[in-house]
């Protein structure tokens, strides 16, 4: 996991990864309790230059690197890595307001709770409703930030039906 | 820990509760450490977790 978060942070580095965020389980852990997961969701931006939308504009890099691939996953070490064009409005704008966090002695860039919350009531499974209780129950949420992205996403009327059976 | 003991049914479940609410403290805790040290964690639960698929 760690080799993998440092080669995520070369790739930024040297510009193979520019718009990128750390999203699912492990930017989940990042605020709350540790549990376990075996993958790490990279949400990108996916360039785009003259009308072609590169969807995997780092598979090269990783491959030449010696990197191996296994279904969608590319594996860094033990650790598999699913690249997710963010295409939607909502990904798109948590890539853009990510933070950057220090890991060990190199960087990477995490969503932010009010984000990870609303990506995760958007696909709604059980693990995913079970990240939401997670983060709102151990780590501080900018309330404001959360109901504007709720509302602006139309996401509002589902958090509150959520909340309410808690 | 200490020693504990109870007398009654009321008195067990007030433990349980207590024991219950020290669960969540500890979660809470868990929720601050760095980073490093709860992806630390993250390894080892897999690791765990793919020692108990192998028996």
């Amino acid at each position: 996991m760690e080799k993998a978060l440092k080669v995520i942070s070369r790739m930024h580095e040297e510009g193979i990864l520019e718009e990128y965020a750390i999203g699912g389980a492990i930017a989940t852990i990042y605020y709350t309790e540790p549990f376990t997961t075996h993958d790490v969701d990279i949400f990108f931006i996916p360039p785009e230059e003259q009308g072609i939308i590169r969807l995997t504009p780092f598979y090269d890099f990783l491959l030449k690197k010696g990197y191996k691939t296994d279904k969608e996953y590319i594996l860094i070490g033990e650790t598999p890595i699913q690249f997710i064009p963010a295409t939607t409005e909502l990904e798109r704008e948590a890539v853009k307001h990510a933070v950057s966090v220090r890991y060990k002695n190199f960087k990477v860039k995490i969503l932010r709770p009010e984000y990870l919350i609303a990506i995760f009531l958007r696909v709604f499974r059980l693990k995913d409703r079970e990240k939401i209780v997670r983060l709102l129950e151990q780590t501080k949420i900018n309330k404001m930030r959360l109901i504007d992205i709720l509302k602006r996403h139309g996401l509002k009327k589902k958090f509150e039906d959520f909340a309410g059976e808690q | 820990m200490k020693k504990v003991i109870a007398k009654n049914k009321k008195e067990v479940e007030k433990y349980r509760q207590k024991l219950f609410k020290a669960k969540e403290a500890y979660r809470k805790e868990q929720a601050k450490l760095p980073f490093e040290k709860k992806i630390e964690i993250v390894m080892k639960l897999n690791r765990f977790a793919r020692e108990w698929r192998q028996d």
